[in-house]
């Protein structure tokens, strides 16, 4: 199948190097100590920080640095198949993982000793038409570190950097940014990479299928473009959401 | 990205800041003392934001992000609200909406002695003075301040209480005063304790006053000064229309 | 989280015996409702519904099915509710579940009427294709994000927009198919019907704290609260279905009373509900 048309078009009208919308927003859920939605494309993410507060189970409790928690869910709704077994099943599991570690990279643990942080990440909406909800599932990890980024922020937990994310693939000899469910689903290479992006460091690189080492280069440098546009836009979200409480207090 | 390797600290003062940025180079700042408040953190050479706020500088020599939570980080000095949660044989817990219960011992009282322990019920409300906050251990309160005297502190019976951001609260005990407090004033008679931990009590004559005081002040977060004063006269003409 | 001081809690208290509450509302004064259709693409109808810190997701998914053999005129409802996490850290993992379940049960019992079906606030009788061989099953799933009380009836009124947002397709069925046979069906991509949501009801809460009953209770109010009517009224003022949450008993009189209160507050919700919906629904168009 052809996923770059001769012009050097995706299928959903996309350049080669081009991403799919993103949109952030910060302080959705009002209880929640940190909150923010982030949609790419047609996924659509919630993210609620609680914390840091009192480990609820004493055992877990550690005397030099925080306990990091990360709970991702699926709602039935989220993907084009409505889904039988949503909580606890392994790919979920999974992704908790992955965004707990990639989190817990840049929060700095060691200042909150003895506490608990938790991030609930929770997918309104997945990228995949009507489709198989364990494919959709994958796609939505970037959408996921994002989101919990900027609500990690707004909880005012300490970070030594934000940590952003993003995919590229490798479809018909072309390195493409940011996959959509269909060009996810082709079978081509896919990584996934989020990075530190002041600090110029990777916490999370995921890679499926095989590539030529030369190509990796490649893929994986698209993929650090992407991470630093998604930085971007997620610095602006912040600085914007700072700079209208300053104008409010009228100073 | 756009790196910004100023190292003239002027250029970051009072701007926005998010986690990662470096705000100071100190490589081209030798032979100067800093002192670095919440939310900065040294890195090598460099002074590297941690929170998403402002930065702000104080002469001689202060920096620290401004930030404004629904969580309270303890620091010592800090005024704050507590509920009472819990008691011990020689300490009270005191929610202050912090990462861990603080510690009130039953003798930081004025003239606390063995003999006089307050007997306070889970639920009552103090206006407390934070004296430790060590990361690790739980802070400790006192309900006197430094030369032992009760002062304002202590408890606060009746009226109203809600949460609201640190910035908020604040706002609420900036000088000169902010404005919604300043226009409530000169219309009702109330009484307020502003605790930095985002938490405020309101007291006055009437339920419905102490109502339009907090909503007052809740919905003051986001307005300007003007409108502040606006949204305050709106409010006095309908309190007068009613009753 | 440690709870409220005990000053709050008078205050909360002893304002609802003086009709005037924390948030300046009279006793039954509802919060101001928002409402947004269409937030989910993948579903044929999706609403979102903010009251004050309350925000749930409804949504509306049609598959075709097979009636059951005793109710061949009928088509089904699925209702579940889930609780997200972010709502709460208490309903983490399996921890919301029971909430989940007490709302979908009371859900169910609002909206779908009895075992027989007859009654229910969703027309069901609408659904059938080919009365005992094709029906559409229609599975609403209801999420909620944000939390701070009165759960139920956001969640009644997300579905009630979720369902006039629902474009059910046309289905043609091949004629000629006979007997026992399953008669092939093309389901049409462009054609969709819309769904009869006039009948549908909304529900009204009446949380009773100290001697008086308010609606709408935020999470503070409903922390104080003795018991809970929830009641599902229609267009008509008809009772669609009514249950009774909380511990503490209730006086018949005084449930005979909250009923003809839930009557009056419905025929408001009703109206501002149809225009948030409407509004919502020009507003998609446009966009």
């Amino acid at each position: 199948m052809e996923y770059v048309s001769p012009e050097g078009l995706r299928l959903d009208g996309r350049r080669p190097m081009e991403m799919r919308q993103i949109r952030g927003e910060i302080g959705v859920v009002d209880k929640a100590d940190g909150s923010a939605v982030f949609e790419m494309g047609n996924t659509k993410v919630i993210a609620a920080v609680y914390g840091p507060r009192e480990v609820p189970n004493r055992s877990q409790q550690m005397n030099d640095r925080a306990l990091v928690r990360c709970e991702y869910t699926m709602a039935n709704f989220s993907t084009g198949d409505r889904m039988r077994k949503p909580k606890g099943d392994r790919r979920s599991t999974e992704i908790s993982l992955v965004i707990r570690q990639t989190m817990e990279a840049c929060i700095m643990t060691h200042l909150m000793p003895r506490t608990q942080i938790d991030i609930f990440v929770q997918v309104l909406q997945a990228d995949g038409g009507k489709s198989r909800c364990l494919i959709a599932a994958i796609g939505t990890r970037s959408a996921c570190i994002n989101a919990a980024t900027l609500a990690l922020s707004d909880a005012g937990i300490p970070m030594r950097d934000l940590v952003t994310s993003c995919s590229a693939g490798y479809l018909n000899s072309t390195p493409l940014l940011d996959l959509n469910y269909v060009e996810d689903s082709a079978g081509g290479a896919d990584v996934t990479l989020g990075i530190m992006p002041k600090l110029d460091k990777v916490t999370l690189l995921q890679m499926d299928a095989k590539l030529p080492l030369d190509i990796f280069e490649n893929v994986m440098q698209l993929a650090i473009e992407g991470c630093k546009a998604v930085a971007t836009y997620i610095r602006q979200v912040l600085l914007e959401n700072t700079k209208q409480l300053e104008y409010r207090r009228g100073t | 990205m756009e790196e910004k390797p100023s190292g003239s600290p002027a250029s970051f003062i009072d701007k926005p800041v998010i986690p990662g940025d470096v705000v100071l180079d100190l490589s081209d700042m030798t032979n100067q003392t800093i002192k670095l408040g919440g939310g900065l953190r040294q890195d090598f050479d460099s002074i590297v934001a941690m929170k998403a706020g402002t930065l702000r500088f104080t002469k001689p020599n202060k920096y620290w992000v401004e930030t404004s939570q629904k969580r309270y980080v303890p620091c010592v000095g800090d005024s704050v609200l507590g509920i009472v949660a819990d008691s011990r044989a020689d300490n009270f817990l005191v929610d202050i909406k912090g990462p861990t219960l603080a510690y009130l011992p039953v003798l930081a009282f004025e003239g606390g002695t063995r003999r006089n322990i307050p007997k306070f019920e889970v639920g009552t409300l103090l206006y407390v003075r934070v004296v430790k906050a060590n990361p690790g251990m739980n802070p400790e309160l006192s309900c006197t301040d430094a030369s032992g005297k009760a002062a304002e502190y202590g408890v606060l019976k009746d009226g109203y209480n809600f949460d609201c951001s640190t910035g908020l609260s604040r706002m609420l005990l900036r000088s000169p005063r902010c404005p919604v407090l300043e226009e409530l004033g000169k219309k009702i008679s109330f009484e307020i304790a502003v605790g930095l931990n985002g938490r405020v009590w309101v007291n006055a004559g009437s339920p419905s006053l102490i109502i339009v005081v907090s909503n007052a002040i809740m919905n003051s977060e986001s307005l300007t000064g003007v409108q502040q004063r606006i949204m305050v006269d709106k409010l006095i003409q309908n309190l007068k229309l009613s009753s | 989280m440690v709870g409220l001081s005990i000053g709050e809690k008078h205050f909360i208290q002893g304002g609802i015996a003086q009709d005037i509450r924390s948030d300046g509302r009279k006793r039954l004064t509802p919060r101001p409702i928002n409402v947004k259709t269409g937030v989910i693409s993948q579903a044929n109808g999706s609403a979102r519904v903010r009251m004050g810190a309350t925000d749930v997701i409804a949504s509306v998914k049609a598959e075709l099915g097979r009636p059951t053999a005793l109710q061949p005129d009928k088509g089904k409802v699925f209702i579940n509710v889930d609780c997200s996490p972010t709502a709460a850290p208490m309903f983490e993992g399996r921890g919301g579940e029971e909430l989940s379940a007490e709302l979908s049960v009371a859900l169910r019992h609002c909206l779908l009427g009895g075992k027989s079906g007859s009654g229910a606030g969703i027309e069901l009788s609408s659904l059938v294709v080919v009365e005992g061989k094709i029906c559409w099953d229609l599975y609403i799933d209801g999420l909620v994000v944000s939390s701070d009380g009165n759960l139920l009836d956001a969640l009644g009124a997300a579905i009630k927009a979720a369902l006039s947002n629902t474009g059910i397709p046309r289905v043609n069925v091949a004629a000629g198919a006979s007997g026992d046979e399953q008669p092939e069906v093309d389901v049409s991509d462009e054609e969709f019907l819309q769904f009869d949501t006039s009948k549908v009801p909304v529900i009204v809460t009446l949380t009773k704290v100290g001697k008086h009953y308010i609606v709408d209770a935020t999470s503070e109010e409903e922390s104080q609260m003795s018991s809970a009517v929830s009641i599902s009224v229609n267009r008509q003022g008809h009772i669609c279905g009514l249950t009774k949450r909380g511990g503490a008993g209730l006086d018949p009189s005084i449930i005979l009373d909250m009923v003809s209160v839930a009557k009056t507050v419905s025929e408001q919700l009703i109206n501002t509900l149809d225009s948030q919906i409407a509004a919502a629904e020009a507003g998609e168009d446009e966009s």
